[in-house]
């Protein structure tokens, strides 16, 4: 159950700084 | 009564003091051309090339990188505690959604408990997780600073410094050596600092008691230097081994201040416009002073329920008076309403009372300094905040005047100001959405502890803290369930980044802006006219964003207070 939660958790993070990362690259196209 | 101000004064004139030498230390570090030899070592190791220059886009993916792998470094240690040495009492690993939040919590300086940390976490993990990040976290936020900066300094140029040498930097030469003289200093007024979990004592009665220890003093300094704001303990600096003696109380209040107030010389300093410097300073200050004001006159003002239930809020020789629930009474009002005003001014989140039992009107101070989130604010970022309304400051000036709207002698364009109201509106989505949605979460209610208004504003109160990247929580929610871990872990990496992002942006852009001379037609922003006009800016746009949500919690719960009603 843990293991499941932390592949979701880890996961979670990695999406927020890869969409991080495109928010960033969007920035410059303003 | 003329004692507590004198002592409010005399604490903000050592802080304005220490301005001066600390600001010409950072920026000494910013822009100094010679790299130490443990700064080469660290590039070396690292595979840094300190002369390469990044744009803001190369600046800020650093960042971001650096800061993930820090984040997941967190989340590892905090899910296998268990097998790591140094836990005699066999802590358990933080549950998944616990350890998500507690590294986003401290990767982005908010430092945010939704656990206690003499009981959850063991000192390999308080020191290689805990500390660790609340370093990173600190760090971050300086160096970002030292890049805006020079960004807004530079002129004509696509460059705004390397992100990894602002980092080693920063963690070298100033954040290291200050901790370990302020650790030093705390042991020496009886914090502990040991690798043992306990001792036991024998109580006046006669009961054995045990006492969780560990290295507190290591915490302490980065805490508040820092920042950071998550105690050893889950008193925070309430608790007599946090916080011992009214040293330790001063010592902590103007850590937290140090760095926050002496990036405003430095920026002068980097800019050779001190006058810009000491501007900024003084807005801070007339904000911070107009707070302080207000939480100290409420608490030491009571409460009206407490008077009709008979209570004595009468101050005397023997007890300061006023509203005292919550309260430590070595601390009493006043070093009480010093510390919730130095804490969330500075968004450090270190907490020497329960906020949650401040009268309606005082609990504004700290809420309504978390929404503005740049009286001084966090390491680096309260200043870049602050920067960020001087920015519209000026366009709304030159709007209401017809000049063109300058700022340090570059012209202030529309990508600026669509990037500057993306940060702002920004921090205010990530408050007051997650706030309506656990105010509409099926299961959100179950953590609280009291109903009606009060219940509304612990809810707005965790995320104004986490979007703020403060950590300070009201203490009437149980923030530990999956929803909230994970609601205000996003909050805490939105309220970071989101607002963050488009000021590197704004830097970026400045840099690559020629400088032109004032004229005529430029509006001096140097001035006591500009600071004025900043402090209103600052104010009319947190109440027209903020107002609404404030008066469904402290303001209602104010006015009920008056009538005496009272939610069961």
């Amino acid at each position: 159950m843990h293991a499941l939660q932390d592949l979701i958790f880890v996961s979670l993070t990695v999406t927020c700084f890869v969409a991080l990362l495109g928010f960033a690259r969007a920035l410059a196209r303003i | 009564m003329w004692l507590p101000w004198m002592e409010f004064a005399v604490v903000l004139a050592v802080m304005a003091v220490l301005t001066v030498p600390m600001g010409q230390w950072l920026a000494r570090c910013f822009t100094s051309e010679h790299h130490t030899w443990l700064e080469r070592l660290t590039y070396g190791t690292l595979g840094i090339n300190p002369q390469e220059q990044m744009g803001w886009q190369r600046y800020g993916a650093a960042l971001l990188l650096s800061n993930a792998v820090m984040m997941l470094l967190g989340y590892l240690i905090l899910r296998t505690q268990d097998w790591l040495p140094l836990n005699p009492l066999e802590i358990a690993a933080q549950p998944p959604h616990l350890a998500f939040n507690t590294a986003a919590s401290f990767i982005t300086n908010t430092n945010w408990q939704a656990y206690a940390g003499e009981s959850s976490l063991t000192n390999a993990t308080q020191m290689a997780a805990i500390t660790f990040l609340m370093f990173a976290g600190a760090t971050t936020g300086v160096a970002v600073c030292g890049g805006f900066v020079r960004g807004l300094a530079r002129s004509s140029s696509l460059n705004m410094g390397n992100f990894w040498v602002d980092y080693v930097r920063v963690l070298w030469r100033v954040l290291l050596p200050l901790s370990l003289l302020v650790a030093l200093f705390y042991v020496w007024q009886g914090i502990p600092q040991t690798l043992n979990t306990q001792t036991l004592a024998t109580t006046v009665e006669g009961a054995r008691q045990q006492l969780m220890m560990g290295p507190v003093a290591s915490l302490e300094s980065i805490k508040h230097l820092g920042t950071n704001g998550g105690g050893f303990f889950s008193m925070n600096a309430a608790h007599p081994f946090e916080n011992p003696t009214p040293l330790t109380n001063l010592v902590h209040i103007l850590s937290m201040l140090l760095i926050p107030a002496s990036l405003t010389y430095a920026f002068g300093s980097m800019l050779l416009q001190r006058r810009q410097g000491w501007v900024f300073f003084g807005a801070c200050l007339v904000l911070f002073v107009g707070f302080l004001s207000l939480v100290f006159t409420a608490e030491q003002g009571g409460s009206q329920l407490l008077a009709r239930a008979g209570a004595d809020q009468q101050a005397s020789i023997t007890q300061p008076g006023g509203n005292m629930e919550g309260k430590e009474l070595r601390f009493g009002i006043a070093d009480t309403a010093l510390f919730v005003t130095t804490t969330t001014a500075a968004t450090t989140g270190s907490v020497n009372a329960m906020h949650d039992s401040l009268t309606p009107l005082g609990s504004i101070t700290p809420l309504a300094l978390m929404m503005l989130n740049c009286v001084f604010g966090g390491d680096g970022v309260g200043l870049i905040n602050l920067i960020q309304y001087a920015i519209l400051t000026v366009f709304l000036a030159g709007m209401m005047i017809g000049r063109t709207p300058e700022f340090l002698g570059k012209k202030i364009e529309v990508r600026e100001i669509k990037l500057v109201m993306l940060s702002v509106l920004a921090h205010s989505a990530v408050i007051l959405g997650f706030t309506a949605l656990a105010a509409l979460w099926p299961d959100a209610s179950a953590s609280l502890n009291n109903r009606g208004p009060h219940g509304f504003s612990e809810i707005l109160y965790a995320y104004a803290s986490a979007a703020a990247n403060n950590g300070s929580a009201f203490a009437g929610l149980n923030a530990n369930t999956p929803f909230f871990n994970t609601t205000i872990g996003l909050a805490m990496l939105a309220g970071r980044f989101l607002t963050l992002l488009p000021l590197l942006a704004v830097a970026g852009s400045m840099a690559a802006k020629a400088t032109v001379p004032a004229g005529p037609g430029t509006f001096p922003t140097a001035t006591p006219l500009f600071m004025g006009l900043l402090v209103f800016v600052v104010l009319v746009v947190g109440g027209l964003t903020f107002l609404p949500a404030l008066a469904l919690g402290p303001v209602i719960e104010h006015l009920q207070m008056l009538v005496g009603q009272l939610y069961a």
